[in-house]
């Protein structure tokens, strides 16, 4: 399998701390990938580093191919309905207008938000909001998709409809790198659970949860032991 | 005190005043732009904002009458301008720091460029503060373009109350002020009350 997504030794600091200790994933053409670890682990900075948005210290980052980022906030600009909010995303990236609407409406339809993308974002559900800013970057047809906390704030129904979008994403051959606290939810929609360990982060495990069903097991014990130990937890 | 010369008086004090605002607005809309593109532009906006907020306004009145003389239009409006400009540029400074983090992220999350990242996020994302803003600015403008108009002979409502004033015509006095009342309020109920309610909806 291609890999299109290659980070090596990536190391970030903020103010003299060190954040992301030498963090090493990859991620192949068509594969999800979820990276899950304790809050403040430094996920949702290794995921801004991918994305080109922030810079890092040392190590090394390879993207093949256009790259979609959906932050963990939802950003939208409120004076534009979702559909202006949309097509400017398309437009600030060189796509032409009439293929820029086309895009719009292929991506609303699987996102199953056409009937409110003449609203403006504080006229909508914070799930349909969440979906406009993945037609965000969607619109500019990304190789690999990267989302920050898509499930955080969302009901019950929005995360089932979201989960669905993000399977039926990875089935069109979009390489995705999805951040998350939310294991539960996580699992349904990826391939490949990547445990990130506290400060300084570093990877502490990989996990092929679709091919080895004790993979998850396995990792959740990992998880739950190096949290207690590193709390001194007695029971270790 | 006819009707004619009251209307024409009004005419001239609301003119002076909006386009002393507009010429305020214009230059803190620009001010803002260039200390967004460069953070040693913004330091001398903001010294320049000190400096022009602690300068007197009757020293503007008397300088900008001395420059220009004291039938010109030019005085009142350009006082109103240098009262209302702080106001202005200190509203939407504040509002482009608390904005911008966000819509920045936006902007460099689409690739967007540095002008891109200033015309379709940050400024329009400053209208609800600037509409907040512009109340108070065009109040203040109509109320310092009238203290210009007193020393000059522009004929604008500060003339002719000081015209009353100087003459010892106290109902002409208080009929002057009452006019000046009057039109701060339609201004702020008829124009600015609704441009500030539309422009509240664009905020976050």
């Amino acid at each position: 399998m291609e890999v299109v997504v290659r980070v090596e030794g990536l190391v970030k600091t903020y103010g003299g701390e060190t954040v992301l200790g030498g963090v090493s994933l990859e991620a192949s053409r068509g594969e999800a990938l979820g990276v899950v670890g304790p809050n403040g682990a430094g996920k949702s900075t290794l995921l801004r580093i991918i994305a080109g948005v922030e810079g890092y210290d040392a190590g090394r980052v390879e993207v093949r191919g256009r790259v979609g980022f959906v932050p963990q906030e939802t950003i939208l600009l409120p004076w534009r309905s979702l559909r202006g909010n949309v097509l400017l995303a398309a437009r600030i990236a060189g796509v032409p207008r009439r293929e820029a609407e086309e895009r719009l409406e292929d991506g609303a339809r699987l996102l199953g938000i056409e009937e409110y993308l003449n609203m403006r974002p504080g006229e909508v559900s914070g799930g349909t909001a969440r979906k406009a800013q993945i037609l965000m970057a969607l619109v500019l047809r990304p190789e690999v998709l990267l989302l920050d906390e898509p499930f955080t704030g969302l009901d019950v129904a929005s995360v089932a409809s979201l989960q669905e979008t993000l399977t039926a994403l990875r089935r069109r051959g979009l390489t995705m790198i999805v951040v998350s606290h939310m294991i539960g939810e996580l699992v349904r929609v990826v391939d490949r659970l990547v445990l990130l360990s506290h400060k300084p982060a570093r990877v502490r495990g990989v996990y092929d949860i679709r091919g080895d069903s004790s993979a998850l097991a396995r990792m959740l014990a990992e998880e739950l032991g190096g949290g207690l130990a590193a709390r001194g937890d007695p029971r270790l | 005190m006819g009707i004619e010369r009251v209307a024409r008086a009004v005419y001239v004090t609301f003119t002076n005043s909006l386009a002393g605002y507009a010429l305020a607005l214009a230059a803190a809309v620009a001010s803002v732009a260039a200390a967004y593109a460069n953070k040693h532009v913004g330091a001398f906006f903001d010294a320049l904002n000190t400096l022009i907020q602690s300068v007197s306004i009757l020293v503007w009145a008397i300088v900008f009458m001395m420059v220009f003389g004291v039938t010109s239009r030019k005085p009142p409006v350009l006082v109103a301008a240098a009262a209302s400009y702080p106001i202005l540029l200190t509203s939407l400074m504040g509002a482009v720091r608390s904005l911008s983090w966000r819509f920045r992220l936006l902007a460099r999350i689409l690739g967007a460029s540095r002008v891109q990242e200033l015309v379709y996020f940050i400024l329009p994302g400053t209208l609800p503060y600037l509409a907040a803003a512009s109340r108070a600015a065009v109040g203040v403008a109509l109320r310092i373009s009238v203290v210009a108009e007193a020393f000059g002979s522009s004929g604008g409502v500060g003339y002719w109350l000081v015209y009353s004033y100087d003459i010892g015509d106290k109902d002409g006095v208080f009929a002057w002020a009452l006019v000046l009342v009057a039109m701060m309020i339609a201004v702020d109920y008829a124009i600015l009350r609704p441009v500030e309610r539309w422009a509240s909806r664009w905020k976050l």
